[in-house]
């Protein structure tokens, strides 16, 4: 049976209340441990941990170190025609973030255009942090040939996970670039230095999802 | 006695279920949002498409600005783009809950926008070579306003 959550509420301070009329301070239960409120999505187990599907694209600190070269060889191609959606993560995927990654591909599948969803690579999290630094590139770096048949490529920085008392919880998302090959420059850059801030299952389920901004950026005008 | 006590905490229980709850989006989000733009009517109406500078009971309490109206809060000189300002200078004008500030120049398929929520840090939004529909700005503008909720408490 559900109740009102303020009924509920009163119920339970109703059955203290009597209770502590009836046996005194005595039978209070002790006052629960505090404990620190995370999305119980972001979660991780170490077993799921050993068993998660995503090898990692590069360390933190590889990204800014990366030389802008075109390593399209160690690139997963993707068909042409096919947006092409970039996550990077600086370590394995949550079995969360895991799942809301196979939820956007599925929705990827079905959209217009279709998207595929690869893990990235150094040269990638090199173009996106040329882009998020504090001033914007000089010359455009050169994109990577194999973007060049895609219509859109976006990329989805993951900030590395925080650790907690030895478990990982997901830290949110740091950037998310979109570009329209061969144009050098991005259409879409948005940078995000708050701390879990946005997620993998955000941009499966909310309303401005991946599939969305990946139909949408595809899909305008240029500018006259 | 005992008997009473239990009576008046019960009373006091029941009266205390009829009283309202707080819910969250009880206190809207009060937010100022400073267009950056170039004056230009094309540039003010960008601004107004993507913010309504309309308050929203419980939801969002928006103060328009122009720059102009709020820069003797900012440093001088100001960088030349309000994307290479740090996170201190949009502090500067986060009056309440957060603060947006918006360069929105469709003629040139140009939008800036910086979001300064009341938690630590930004999230900055840069567009480019795009024509500024009113989809693609009321997407842009959802996830903004996402962003402005970052560490509110209602």
């Amino acid at each position: 049976m559900r109740y009102r959550p303020g009924v509920e509420r009163a119920i339970v301070i109703a059955t203290i209340g009597l209770a502590a009329c009836k046996g005194g301070a005595r039978s209070a239960a002790p006052p629960p441990e505090p404990v620190a409120i995370v999305d119980a999505r972001a979660v991780d187990d170490d077993a799921a941990l050993a068993t998660a599907p995503t090898a990692p694209t590069a360390p933190p600190d590889a990204a800014l170190d990366a030389p802008a070269v075109d390593d399209s060889a160690a690139m997963t191609p993707t068909p042409p025609g096919v947006a092409r959606v970039v996550i990077l993560h600086p370590e394995p995927l949550l079995p969360s973030e895991q799942k809301a990654t196979d939820r956007i591909a599925k929705q990827l599948a079905r959209s217009t255009p279709a998207g595929a969803i690869v893990d990235g690579v150094p040269a990638e999290a090199a173009l996106v942090e040329a882009w998020t630094a504090a001033a914007p590139p000089g010359p455009p770096p050169v994109l990577p040939t194999a973007w060049a048949t895609a219509p859109l490529v976006i990329v989805v920085q993951q900030r590395p996970p925080r650790v907690e008392r030895g478990k990982r919880y997901g830290d949110g998302l740091g950037a998310i670039v979109a570009w329209r090959p061969p144009q050098l420059e991005p259409i879409y850059v948005e940078h995000i230095t708050l701390s879990a801030h946005g997620s993998l299952s955000a941009l499966a389920d909310e309303e401005t999802s991946l599939p969305t901004l990946v139909t949408l950026l595809t899909a305008t005008s240029e500018a006259p | 006695m005992n008997a009473r006590v239990a009576l008046v905490v019960t009373l006091a229980i029941v009266v205390a279920i009829d009283a309202p709850e707080a819910r969250a989006g009880d206190n809207p989000l009060e937010v100022t949002i400073v267009d950056a733009s170039p004056r230009a009517p094309a540039n003010q109406k960008c601004v107004r498409a993507l913010f309504r500078c309309k308050s929203e009971p419980y939801v969002w309490d928006p103060t328009c600005r122009t720059l102009d109206q709020v820069r003797a809060k900012l440093p001088s000189p100001l960088p030349p783009t309000i994307l290479a300002w740090d996170a201190s200078t949009a502090e500067r004008l986060r009056a309440v809950d957060a603060a947006i500030i918006v360069d929105c120049r469709p003629a040139e398929g140009v939008l800036d926008i910086v979001v300064k929520p009341t938690s630590a840090g930004v999230v900055t939004f840069r567009v480019r070579h795009l024509q500024l529909t009113p989809r693609l700005l009321d997407v842009i503008a959802e996830r903004a306003v996402r962003a402005a909720y970052d560490g509110f408490m209602e």
